[in-house]
Order: structure tokens, then sequence, then C-alpha cells
């Protein structure tokens, strides 16, 4: 799995799992360390696995959703697998909605460890139909409490200005 | 006679007429606490071990009663804006959301006292 050798890098950069060491992941997904100084094996395996999981969740929601933080709505469904699964299918509904174009962010609200929702919030410009706004987050919350209960208690929406 | 926390809605209206940051961040404080308040008095929640916001919501979401769980989840997005209004002072704060939180707020009530 690991390969110290001056291969060429690219695609993913690791270098925020550790202050005292860089890893970089090829273009055939093998690892480069390029400085190793106090992480062992194993906490820099499980330190890798963290990372690649955000990146394969980060690239299942391309092109659906921003997210408000580099890593906190990323662990947050990797820990929610159930929310994590339904969220492409949730984006896609929410952009066939608007006609015009429309920003979409994944914020984790992180109250306490027992309150924590994932809000997809919905940039919208001042011309928003507040009325229209609540009916189609009402259609959208009884078809989740219909269908997806316990994905609907880990998720909200939020209308926000939008910033493009 | 007890006082009805809903009455904060009407001074966010009132606050409309106002065209300063300040008025907008008010507006969206005073619209979450007039229907957080008016909910938490209805269900007669006492809480001494977590936060009253947190209990209103999920005795909200644990309800049967399906308005009652969207209502929750309203209640839940207008905490969270009414908690950048107050600490997050990086964000401008745009006078129309100001508006969508006022309804959000009516809506609210409207989902709670429909059950």
């Amino acid at each position: 799995m690991y390969n110290n050798t001056n291969t060429s890098t690219s695609q993913l950069d690791l270098t925020s799992i550790s202050g005292n060491n860089v890893y970089y992941l090829t273009n055939n997904d093998q690892v480069k360390v390029v400085e190793h100084k106090e992480m062992s094996v194993l906490e820099a395996g499980h330190l890798l696995s963290i990372e690649l999981k955000r990146q394969k969740i980060r690239s299942e929601l391309e092109g659906l959703f921003l997210f408000k933080t580099k890593n906190n709505e990323l662990d947050f469904l990797a820990s929610h697998q159930d929310l994590r699964q339904l969220l492409p299918s949730i984006g896609d509904f929410f952009k066939k909605q608007f006609v015009e174009e429309m920003s979409f962010c994944l914020e984790l609200m992180d109250e306490e460890s027992n309150w924590q929702t994932l809000f997809i919030n919905i940039g919208v410009s001042s011309s928003v139909n507040w009325q229209e706004a609540n009916e189609l987050v009402d259609s959208f919350f009884d078809n989740m409490f219909d269908l997806y209960p316990r994905v609907a208690e880990k998720l909200n929406i939020d209308f926000v200005a939008n910033a493009i | 006679m007890q006082f009805d926390p809903k009455g904060f809605i009407d001074i966010s209206k009132e606050l409309q007429a106002g065209n300063t940051e300040a008025h907008y961040r008010s507006i969206i404080n005073r619209s979450y606490y007039g229907v957080f308040g008016h909910i938490r008095n209805k269900l007669g929640l006492k809480v001494f071990d977590t936060s009253v916001h947190q209990e209103t919501y999920k005795t909200l979401l644990n309800s049967v009663s399906i308005p009652h769980r969207k209502a929750a989840k309203k209640l839940e997005a207008l905490f969270k804006k009414r908690k950048d209004a107050d600490y997050n002072h990086k964000v401008e704060i745009k006078k129309f959301i100001c508006e969508g939180c006022i309804t959000d707020a009516e809506e609210i009530i409207r989902l709670f006292e429909s059950e």
C-alpha cells in the first residue's frame, strides 16, 4: 500500500492528516509518504482510510452540493450511511425544482453530540416566493417522513441569500 | 394574565420599518423567540439537564403528528438562522431573508396549532 519511491503525484493532497507527515495519493491510488517523523503505520493507515472515505463521498456528491467546511459534513455523512445513500437523489430532486441557477451547500449544524443535523442550504435571491418555498419544504418532508423517517430526522432545509 | 411570547413576532414585523442590519438581525431573533417561547410554554417543558431549545425541537420531532414534525424542522431552521444573526457577524444579513423568517414563524405556529 505504501510507496516511498519518487512517483509522480496528483489528485489528492492529504497534507491535512498530520502536521508532521505529508502524504500524496499517486495516479494509481498508491500513497507516497514524503516525510514521516512520528506517526505509526497503523495511525497513518487509519487517518488515510478516513481521508479516502471523505474523498469518495465528495466525489459522489460532486456537481450537486458544495460543502460549508472542509471535513465536518463529510465526516457526518461517513457515519450516517442511510443519509449518504439518499443524498444524491435528494440533490437531483432539488435541482429540478428551480428554473434559475441555485447554489446547494451542505452545512452540519453541530449543537451538541445528540443534536446534529445536516442542512441543505439553498441559495435564493430576493425574488424568492416564501410561500412557494414553504410549500416545497412541506412537500419534501411529507415524503421524507413517510418513506425515510430516520433520514428525515438528520436532514433539514434552509434558504440562504444566494452567493452566486 | 401570562405573557404570550407570540407577541415578539408582531415586534419583528414592526422592526421591518427599519433598514439597518441591526434591524434585520433583530427581526430574525424576535421571530425565533416568539415562536420558540410560545411552543415551549404550550408544551409545558421543564428542562434541567439539556438545552430547552433542543428539548422543544425534539419534543415536536418525536410527535406522532406530521404537522408537529414539520414544525420541528422549520423551528430548527429558524434556530440556525437566529444563531447566525446573533453571533455570526461576518456574513451580511439581507432584508428578504428576514421576511422569510417572519413567514416561517407564522407557519410554525399554524402547524403547531393545527393539531
